[in-house]
């Protein structure tokens, strides 16, 4: 066995260059299928581990897949504002539990604001377990400014506790947008959760407020005033009474507000999104059988100039067979390198691009083993390299038989 | 000779098809068996007065919206039946998920009909059952999933002034209904 594959590579040296390019276009290939396998997954556990808990979502009447993807991933824009007046019919419903209202809109260093209260790291939950600080603590109450950061954005920007930072408005682009009158200290970091909030900055509702209203320092942004809210999370005493409540919600005559069930609304937005998810598959296994397709063809071409080569390992007693093995051989010793400068092509590019995919599309890609999804998809490639091998191989087979030492066009 | 034959019968014995073992003790049972038969004879009396008046009226009649909202009050705050409360039962249903996240761990409400809460009114409240699935992880469901739920039914008590019981349903098992 060693053997061959010592002759295979002494073979495949002889022919570096035409080679080397096969290798690279099948790593190339195999890399595109590599990062879309990896964008599907990494989105989809984006999508996933969003937080628990939470029974109902309450807004302004509007689309609801918009108002959970703004409320809880922190992704489009704002739906209009509900206003506080709103907490006091929604908490009179019985079966409502706990209130967290949700504020949006300011951000830091393009990471998301939450305006939000205590109640938030008691109530909210993420992959089933309750949020933790790996330092500090929550934000104290009143005028205090104070903020609690998530996991990503203290490493993102290496910041400690009690380091002061800026909060500006709006997505922070642009001049004269920053609340520089209104430093925030930093009162606690949360630990990493892999859901959104690893990615916000948590500060009081109080805090928001004097931030927009203008009773801290002059008037700086009055476009939301006192006390307005984008969503509001319910939790209820009994979550089979979701509908009940959704429905009481739902015909409150002032505001018009509506409840949205966050798990009905995020599946039905996966519905919607498989079909894109399943086109950027497809693309890409074509992408892949082109370049296996591209391997056969460049070993039949490689055939010609071999015919010398094969015909003088009959003479020494290679039987037909062993060069039908040889070339085989050959084709999944190329795809096999192929596959590894793919590995380490995407785990560059995923390297690269990590906290790029964090910060705009809030998508956590992380560099790892392969999943078993990636397996599966290199052993069928494999597969495929072998099967397209023998069309080569049984030429290389037969011209063995029929050359002999004679090659006809020498 | 005797210890290959041996070996080969043992191996025999354990390909034979197991019977599982939650088959028998799991009763299977239907959504009516949640209703208490004495509380659907009291609906049915109370409301059939109404709906003998409701014939002659229009769709848009405000009439009919009250009736409807006592209708939902109604059902809203429908008890539920003890009859099989502790017990490990079997019951088919749809799913409607709870949490924002995609794990094995996610509760989700059984509801008996499709598009149940979403498209159509809600069930009354004994036609809703909470369940949770096994430690070990459940299986991965989406939106109006059909499944099999297998498992103990429990009754869920909230101490509030309007408390009132519901069903919770302790999964132990649950597969794609087929």
């Amino acid at each position: 066995m060693m053997y061959w594959i010592k002759l295979a590579i002494q073979s495949a040296l002889s022919r570096k260059a035409s080679l080397l390019i096969i290798v690279f276009s099948t790593a190339i290939s195999v890399t595109i299928l590599l990062a879309a396998f990896k964008i599907r997954d990494d989105t989809k556990t984006s999508f996933t581990n969003a937080i628990s808990g939470v029974d109902l979502v309450v807004g302004n009447k509007a689309s609801p897949t918009e108002l959970i993807l703004h409320s809880i991933f922190h992704i489009g824009r704002p739906t209009s504002l509900v206003p506080g007046s709103a907490i006091k019919e929604i908490e009179s419903i019985s079966q409502v539990k706990w209130l967290v209202p949700i504020q949006l809109g300011d951000s830091y260093r393009s990471y998301p604001v939450i305006g939000t209260t205590t109640d938030f790291f008691q109530q909210i939950r993420a992959q089933n377990k309750a949020l933790a600080f790996s330092s500090g603590n929550s934000f104290g109450g009143g005028n205090h400014h104070e903020v609690v950061l998530g996991a990503n954005v203290a490493r993102q920007f290496k910041h400690q506790l009690s380091d002061k930072i800026t909060l500006s408005h709006g997505s922070g682009i642009g001049p004269a947008q920053d609340h520089t009158d209104t430093p925030f200290t930093i009162a606690g970091i949360l630990e990493s959760n892999g859901t959104p909030i690893d990615n916000s900055i948590l500060i009081s509702t109080q805090s928001f407020n004097s931030l927009h209203d203008g009773s801290d320092g002059k008037v700086l942004f009055a476009q939301l005033s006192n006390s307005q809210y984008s969503a509001f999370f319910l939790g209820l005493n009994q979550r089979s009474a979701v509908f009940s409540v959704r429905r009481q919600i739902d015909s409150l005559k002032s505001p018009p507000l509506m409840a949205v069930m966050p798990g009905v609304a995020l599946d039905d937005l996966w519905k919607t999104l498989e079909v894109a998810e399943n086109a950027l598959l497809l693309v890409s296994v074509g992408v892949v059988l082109t370049s296996i397709l591209g391997i056969a063809a460049a070993l039949l071409i490689s055939l010609e100039s071999r015919r010398r080569e094969l015909a003088t390992l009959r003479v020494v007693g290679v039987k037909p067979l062993q060069i039908l093995f040889s070339i085989i051989l050959e084709s999944l010793l190329i795809v096999t390198a192929g596959i590894i400068l793919a590995w380490i092509f995407l785990q560059a590019l995923v390297f690269i691009f990590s906290d790029w995919l964090m910060k705009e599309w809030g998508i956590l890609s992380t560099v790892g083993p392969p999943t078993a999804n990636d397996l599966i998809g290199l052993l069928m490639i494999l597969i495929a390299a072998l099967i397209c091998s023998i069309i080569p191989g049984i030429k290389a087979y037969r011209l063995a038989l029929h050359d002999g030492l004679n090659p006809p066009n020498i | 000779m005797k210890k290959l034959l041996l070996i080969t019968f043992s191996f025999l014995a354990l390909m034979l098809p197991i019977p599982p073992s939650h088959a028998q003790t799991h009763k299977e049972i239907f959504w009516d068996d949640l209703i208490p038969p004495e509380w659907a004879r009291q609906t049915a009396k109370e409301f059939a007065k109404f709906f003998q008046k409701t014939g002659s009226m229009q769709d848009s009649d405000p009439r009919i919206d009250d009736l409807y909202d006592k209708l939902r009050k109604h059902w809203d705050a429908a008890p539920i039946s003890k009859k099989y409360i502790g017990k490990p039962i079997r019951i088919s249903g749809y799913v409607v998920p709870l949490d924002a996240e995609r794990s094995l761990s996610r509760e989700f409400l059984l509801v008996p009909y499709f598009g149940a809460c979403i498209h159509t009114p809600s069930p009354p409240a004994n036609q809703i059952i909470l369940v949770v699935p096994p430690a070990t992880g459940g299986l991965k469901v989406r939106s109006m999933d059909a499944v099999w739920v297998d498992g103990i039914l429990s009754e869920s008590r909230v101490d509030t002034d309007m408390g009132r019981s519901a069903y919770k349903l302790e999964a132990i098992k649950i597969a794609p209904f087929k």
